[in-house]
C-alpha cells in the first residue's frame, strides 16, 4: 500500500550538518516522518477519489431472484459490470442541462468579477492612501471567505422577495425588483450577484500583489521612449499582467464551479451541477443509477482539473516579472 | 481614459517641486493622474454593493411587524429553542469543538511535516506542495460522492465498518474532521510554510542542539514561538473554514453544525435567519480583525 512512501536512499544528505555526520550515516530515516502525511492523504482524500473514478465505470445489475435447487433458498444474483453508461447518463436530460447552467454562471461572475475586480484592485492600489489600501485588502480578505449560507440570507434579506430593498423600493417608488426590474434572487442573474459578492475580493486578493509589482520605472521608461499611456498598457503592463489576470480569471470560474451552498440556501432546485450531485446522493435517482452521482463528480473534476493545471502554468509565467 | 485635463488640478499637492524619490511609487503620479473620477465612481459602487447588503440586512432583521424598531429577532437567536429542535448554542458549540478538533489535528500532521521537508528532506517539498494543493481541484461535493462511495461499498460486520460507524457518530462526527484537515490542508501549508520560510530554521536548531536542548525543546520552546503567527493564522483558516462548511456536513446529513443549523432554521422566521447570518458575520469578520491586528503589530515591531 505505501508504495509511494517508499524512502529513497539518502544520498547527499549527510554533507549537510557537520556535528551529527556519524548519525547521519546510518540510513536516513528522517524519510519514515513523512509517512502520516502521505498515509493521511492516501486514505481520507485519494481512496475516496480512485471511488469515484472506480465507481463512475460501473454498474450493479440485480438478476431476478432465483431458487437455490439444494437449499431452496430464493437468492439474487447481482453482477457488476464496467460500463460507459453512467457517465453517457450524467450528459443526458436534466443532468446536461445542469452542467450547460453550472459553465454558464460560472463563466458569466468570473469574467464579471475578474473585470470588476481588477478595475477596483487598480483604483486601490493607485490611490495615494495607504489606510484604503489596508481597508480594502483587510475588507476582502474577509469577504472573499464569507460565502455559503450566512451570504445567502444577507442577500435574502436585502433583495428577497420580502428583502429590505424590495420592499423598500416597492412601497416608496413603486418598483417591483421582479415585475419592472426583471431580477429574481433565485433566478440565474441573482445568484450571479450573490457570487459576486465573495469572487469580486477574491479577484482583488489575487491581482493586488500583481499591479503593486507593476515597476513605476517600467512606466517611465516607456514615457521616456516617446510612448503614450496606452501604448505603456497594450505594450508593457497589459502583457505583463495578462498571464495573472487570465490565470484570475480561471480561480474565479473553478471557485464559482464548485460552490454548493451559497446556491443551494437560495433555491435549492436551482439547476447547477452541485446542487444535482447531492440531490443524487440523497437518493433522488432511477434505479440503476446508483452510479450517477460518481459519474457527474467525474465530469466536474474533467472540467475543473486541466483549468488548475492551466492556472498553475500561468501563475508560474507571471511570477518571473511580478516577483 | 483622456482625464489629463483636471487630473494635475486634482492633486494640486503633487506638483511641487520634485524631492528626492524616496518613494518610487510617488513618481508615477507626479504625472497626471489618470482617472481620478474612474476611481472614485468604481470605489463608490463597490462600496454601496459590499456595504449595502449589510446595512439593509441588519435594518431588516431590526423592522418590527408592527412598525418601529425591535431587537426580537436576536433575542429569539438565544431564546430557547423548542423541545426536540436544537439551539443556537448547540450548534455553535457543536461547530466549535468540531473547529478544535481540525486545528490540533491539522497541525499535528502539518507542523512536522513541513519541519521536516525544511530541515532534512527539501527534496520532497516539490511532491507535498503538489499534493497538498490537490484539493483545490476536487470541489467538497465531488470529495463527499466519493466518501460516500467508499461508506457504501464497506460490508456490515467487520472490524471496518464499525470503525466507519464510529467515526460517523452524530456525538463525535470524527469524519468531518478527516475531511476538514484535507479542506483546510491548501491554507495551512501555505501559511506554515512562509512562517517557516521566513526563519533560519536550520540555525535555530542546530544552534538550540549544540546548546543541549533535546528534540521536544527544540520543537515547543524554540521553533513554535518563532512560528506563533504563523499558527494562529494557520488555526485562524482552519476555524472559518469549519465554522461556515455546509456542503459536507449537510450532504453527509449531520444536522447540528451552525451553518446547517442555520439553513434548516424555518424559513418563517426570516428575519431569525437574518440576524444569525449578521451575528456570524460580525463574529467572523471580528476574528479575522484580531488576526489582521496581531500580524500587523509583529510586522511593525520586526520593522521597528
Amino acid at each position: 500500500m505505501e508504495t509511494t512512501v517508499e524512502p529513497q536512499p539518502p544520498a547527499e544528505e549527510s554533507k549537510s550538518s557537520g556535528a551529527g555526520s556519524a548519525r547521519l550515516r546510518r540510513p536516513d530515516l528522517s524519510v519514515l516522518g513523512l509517512a502520516p502525511f502521505f498515509i493521511y492523504v492516501l486514505v481520507v482524500f485519494i481512496l475516496p477519489i480512485a471511488f469515484i473514478l472506480y465507481n463512475a465505470f460501473r454498474k450493479t445489475t440485480v438478476g431476478k431472484s432465483v431458487r437455490d435447487p439444494i437449499t431452496q433458498q430464493f437468492k439474487r444474483t447481482s453482477s457488476t459490470s464496467f460500463t460507459g453508461s453512467n457517465v453517457a447518463d450524467s450528459l443526458k436530460g436534466i443532468y446536461r442541462t445542469s452542467l450547460i447552467t453550472s459553465v454558464k454562471l460560472s463563466l458569466l461572475v468570473a469574467v464579471l468579477g475578474a473585470v470588476v475586480g481588477i478595475l477596483l484592485a487598480y483604483a486601490v492600489a493607485n490611490s495615494k492612501s495607504t489606510l484604503l489600501r489596508q481597508v480594502v485588502t483587510a475588507a476582502s480578505a474577509v469577504t472573499a471567505n464569507f460565502g455559503g449560507v450566512p451570504l445567502a440570507f444577507l442577500f435574502l434579506a436585502t433583495i428577497g422577495n420580502a428583502g429590505a430593498l424590495t420592499t423598500f423600493l416597492n412601497g416608496h417608488l413603486g418598483f417591483s425588483l421582479q415585475n419592472d426590474g426583471h431580477f429574481q434572487l433565485s433566478a440565474m442573474s441573482g445568484i450571479a450577484v450573490v457570487y459576486l459578492y465573495f469572487l469580486i475580493p477574491l479577484m482583488v486578493l489575487v491581482m493586488m500583489p500583481a499591479l503593486e509589482g507593476l515597476k513605476p520605472q517600467w512606466g517611465e521608461a516607456a514615457e521616456n521612449l516617446g510612448a503614450s499611456r496606452w501604448d505603456y498598457w497594450r505594450l508593457v503592463a497589459g502583457p505583463v499582467l495578462l498571464p495573472n489576470f487570465l490565470g484570475s480569471v480561471l480561480l474565479l470560474f473553478c471557485s464559482s464551479f464548485s460552490a454548493y451552498a451559497t446556491a443551494y440556501a437560495i433555491n435549492s432546485s436551482f439547476p447547477i451541477v452541485t446542487i444535482r450531485i447531492s440531490s443524487v446522493l440523497s437518493g433522488n435517482v432511477l434505479s440503476g443509477q446508483e452510479n450517477l452521482g460518481a459519474a457527474l463528480a467525474l465530469d466536474m473534476i474533467v472540467i475543473v482539473l486541466p483549468l488548475t493545471v492551466i492556472y498553475q502554468l500561468l501563475q508560474r509565467r507571471t511570477s518571473r516579472w511580478l516577483e | 481614459m483622456s482625464t489629463t485635463a483636471y487630473g494635475t488640478a486634482a492633486a494640486p499637492e503633487l506638483v511641487p517641486a520634485a524631492p528626492v524619490d524616496q518613494h518610487p511609487r510617488r513618481s508615477r503620479r507626479r504625472r497626471p493622474a489618470s482617472g481620478s473620477i474612474a476611481r472614485w465612481t468604481i470605489l463608490t459602487i463597490s462600496g454601496v454593493y459590499f456595504i449595502g447588503p449589510l446595512i439593509a440586512a441588519i435594518s431588516f432583521t431590526l423592522q418590527n411587524p408592527k412598525g418601529g424598531v425591535s431587537f426580537s429577532a436576536y433575542r429569539q437567536i438565544f431564546a430557547k429553542p423548542p423541545t426536540g429542535q436544537i439551539g443556537f448554542t448547540t450548534a455553535l458549540v457543536y461547530s466549535l469543538e468540531i473547529a478544535v478538533a481540525t486545528i490540533v489535528l491539522t497541525l499535528l500532521l502539518m507542523l512536522p511535516t513541513q519541519l521536516l521537508l525544511q530541515l532534512r528532506l527539501q527534496r520532497w517539498r516539490g511532491l507535498v506542495e503538489i499534493i497538498t494543493l490537490l484539493p483545490l481541484v476536487f470541489p467538497p461535493v465531488v470529495l463527499v460522492v466519493g466518501v460516500s462511495d467508499v461508506f457504501t461499498q464497506i460490508h456490515h460486520g467487520g472490524p471496518l465498518y464499525s470503525f466507519t460507524t464510529f467515526i460517523r457518530d452524530q456525538h463525535h462526527p470524527l469524519v468531518l474532521v478527516f475531511l476538514y484537515v484535507i479542506q483546510a490542508m491548501p491554507f495551512v501549508y501555505r501559511s506554515l510554510d512562509a512562517g517557516i520560510r521566513s526563519i533560519d530554521a536550520r540555525t535555530l536548531v542546530e544552534a538550540s542542539r549544540n546548546l543541549g536542548a533535546g528534540w521536544v525543546t527544540v520543537l515547543l520552546r524554540v521553533l513554535m514561538p518563532c512560528l506563533r503567527t504563523a499558527i494562529i493564522n494557520a488555526g485562524f483558516l482552519c476555524f472559518a473554514l469549519v465554522m461556515g462548511e455546509y456542503t459536507i456536513a449537510s450532504i453527509l446529513l449531520y444536522n447540528k453544525p451552525f451553518p446547517v443549523w442555520l439553513a434548516q432554521l424555518p424559513t418563517t422566521s426570516g428575519h431569525v435567519q437574518a440576524a444569525v447570518s449578521v451575528f456570524s458575520l460580525l463574529l467572523v469578520e471580528a476574528l479575522l480583525l484580531l488576526i489582521g491586528a496581531l500580524n500587523w503589530r509583529r510586522a511593525a515591531e520586526k520593522r521597528g
